[in-house]
């Protein structure tokens, strides 16, 4: 399977369980044994540097878990993750934190992403700080950062609740690049706005892409949103990916009986003959 | 034929920050017997308000300020609310969008598919009740029909949960069903199965169903024909192919250059601007003029009627006025 550039993340047979204790009460009433669900079941996974890959799958079937492993948000069960050199799991202290400003994670819902009670101008600076940059030069950053993600000036002294559900997905991406982040994991960053919002959204990830040298993680349940950005697809069903390929070949020859389903049931304009 | 749903020129004003302001703003359509509309448009452009309208289950602060809704020609605006409880469920029913949220966690699916049975009195006693359920739950496509009547909604799964509710909204037999975003909460595969049943509703039944939606594709695959809302009107109206391949609004253009379609790996053009709110619109003119790509200088100023580009395809722009060609296509 062709990567385009080298490596920049490497997951080698990652997996989580969570343990879903049920209260005392129906543990003692109902002789309720604690149940398992494995989330993500042995994946293996490489993203090039520059490279966008899409994963699609159904609700259940692993897609944000594997997303927040391979940012370090939730520990590993077994496999190793592997982003631009550093090992996730085994990093401590300063290493760790050089980690984190180099992997971000933007989420599905704007409204509840940003804290209510900061200003734009606090909530890049959260992220700024991190980047060491002292308060004199952080109005500075987070004017030139609000302008490469489409808002401006203006918008430095607002608070979440006055942006419109697109304005506050920019932001989102703005303070994910404050860190100076080279990966994004993009969590159904389009699901919650309207088609004509939503596309705004995809041509500035793809501009942002190409400027900044960023790669991707793309996740979302919707396999059209995904074609129109990535330059590969893995199909993820129940904790496993079981079709992973570029873009154009998954889409038109889908090779693994879930993924022809998958786009089987994706709605289609009728074709023009009618 | 008379037709089914005939709504002229509703209006509906809402309270916004102290002052009225217009949400929906002389709306017009017609569903005939045995057809399905598509109502089409983003969010807040008044899709779900234009469906509770019907029902006479606006929330409180909205009123009708003017039109008329007649459903088989008999007038709801203003109609008594016991003439209205008669009516809903028996003759015109909803589904929502999220399934989780409409059926009572603290009830059996039973009971409240049978509700609708015991309040329009279609069914009398325990037993009579119980087997008209176990038919809807089986009309409906849920597996073990039996076994689903005493479970409690927890415990099936969203597809199956909407088909409970879809029970729910054939119980009393409508021949009409407004379907706002009924698929909008499920998983693609689950969504399909779902409209395919909704669509056997429409065959076997005879039910006319609205559809409510913000994806056009779905629309185009099961509706006869599409209404684009944009701001509370509608911009546009036609058979899915006019719409679809011939959209003679920017809004329809637009929405359509804007949709990832799989397959098709087009580049999407996104349509600059946002979405204005209820108060940003404009008094006279187009709503969409501020993000028209088209904009002639009357477009803000002169009233814009639907004007005919085809038959029974119409479009709310001076563009299909000035040139009975839809403008250019949407490459």
């Amino acid at each position: 399977m062709s990567v385009r550039g080298p490596a920049l993340v490497v997951a080698e047979g990652i997996a989580r369980t969570y343990r879903e204790d049920p209260s005392r009460l129906t543990r003692v009433l109902l002789r309720t044994p604690p149940r398992q669900v494995t989330a993500v079941a042995g994946v293996d996974l490489t993203i090039g540097t520059g490279e966008t890959l899409g994963l699609v799958g159904e609700s259940g079937s692993g897609k944000t878990t594997l997303g927040r492993l391979l940012v370090g948000l939730e520990p590993l069960d077994a496999g190793r993750v592997i982003v631009d050199g550093l090992e996730v799991g085994r990093l401590r202290g300063r290493e760790r934190r050089r980690f984190r400003r180099r992997c971000q994670i933007v989420f599905q819902n704007p409204y509840a992403s940003l804290n209510p009670r900061y200003s734009v101008r606090q909530l890049l600076g959260v992220a700024l700080r991190l980047r060491g940059l002292r308060r004199s030069e952080q109005t500075e950053h987070a004017v030139r950062l609000l302008e490469r993600v489409g808002l401006s000036r203006r918008h430095l002294d607002a608070y979440p609740r006055l942006l419109s559900g697109g304005q506050r997905q920019r932001l989102a991406l703005a303070r994910a690049l404050a860190t100076g982040a080279r990966f994004l994991v993009l969590d159904e960053p389009t699901s919650a706005l309207d088609v004509s919002i939503q596309a705004q959204i995809l041509e500035l990830l793809v501009w942002l892409r190409r400027e900044e040298g960023l790669t991707y993680l793309f996740i979302s349940h919707n396999i059209a949103v995904v074609e129109a950005i990535s330059d590969r697809v893995a199909v993820m069903r129940a904790g496993r990916i079981v079709e992973c390929g570029p873009t154009d070949q998954v889409v038109r020859d889908p090779q693994h009986p879930y993924t022809q389903a998958l786009l089987r049931a994706v709605p289609r304009v009728p074709s023009a003959s009618c | 034929m008379r037709p089914r749903l005939e709504v002229r020129d509703l209006t509906v004003v809402g309270p916004a920050g102290g002052r009225p302001v217009l949400l929906l703003r002389s709306l017009s359509f017609v569903v005939e017997p045995g057809e399905i509309l598509g109502l089409i448009g983003e969010s807040g452009c008044g899709k779900s308000l234009t469906l509770l309208s019907v029902l006479g289950l606006l929330p409180r602060g909205l009123a009708v300020q003017a039109g008329s809704v007649r459903l088989d020609g008999m007038e709801l605006i203003g109609a008594p609310q016991r003439a209205m409880a008669a009516i809903r469920g028996r003759r015109v029913a909803i589904i929502f969008q999220d399934p989780q949220n409409c059926l009572n966690p603290s009830f059996t699916i039973g009971r409240q598919v049978g509700e609708a049975l015991c309040i329009h009195k279609l069914a009398r006693g325990r037993r009579a009740v119980r087997d008209r359920v176990v038919e809807l739950l089986t009309e409906v496509g849920l597996p073990d029909p039996e076994g689903c009547m005493d479970r409690f909604p927890h415990q099936l799964s969203g597809g199956m949960q909407q088909r409970a509710l879809i029970a729910t909204a054939l119980a009393a037999g409508p021949q009409l069903l407004l379907a706002d975003e009924p698929t909008t909460a499920l998983d693609v595969s689950v969504q399909a199965q779902i409209m395919e049943l909704l669509r056997d509703v429409n065959r076997q039944r005879g039910c006319s169903i609205v559809l409510v939606t913000h994806d056009l594709a779905l629309a185009s695959q099961f509706c006869d024909r599409i209404a684009v809302m944009y701001a509370g009107q509608i911009v546009e109206e036609g058979s899915v192919a006019n719409i679809v391949h011939r959209p003679a609004h920017p809004y329809t253009q637009g929405l359509l250059a804007c949709l990832p379609m799989l397959g098709r790996r087009q580049q999407l053009r996104p349509i600059p601007g946002e979405i204005p709110t209820p108060d940003e619109v404009l008094a006279v003119g187009c709503a969409f003029a501020p993000r028209c790509r088209h904009r002639l200088q009357e477009c803000t100023s002169a009233h814009i009627e639907l004007h005919e580009a085809t038959d029974g395809h119409r479009a709310r722009c001076l563009l299909v006025r000035h040139s009975p060609q839809p403008v250019g296509p949407p490459t």
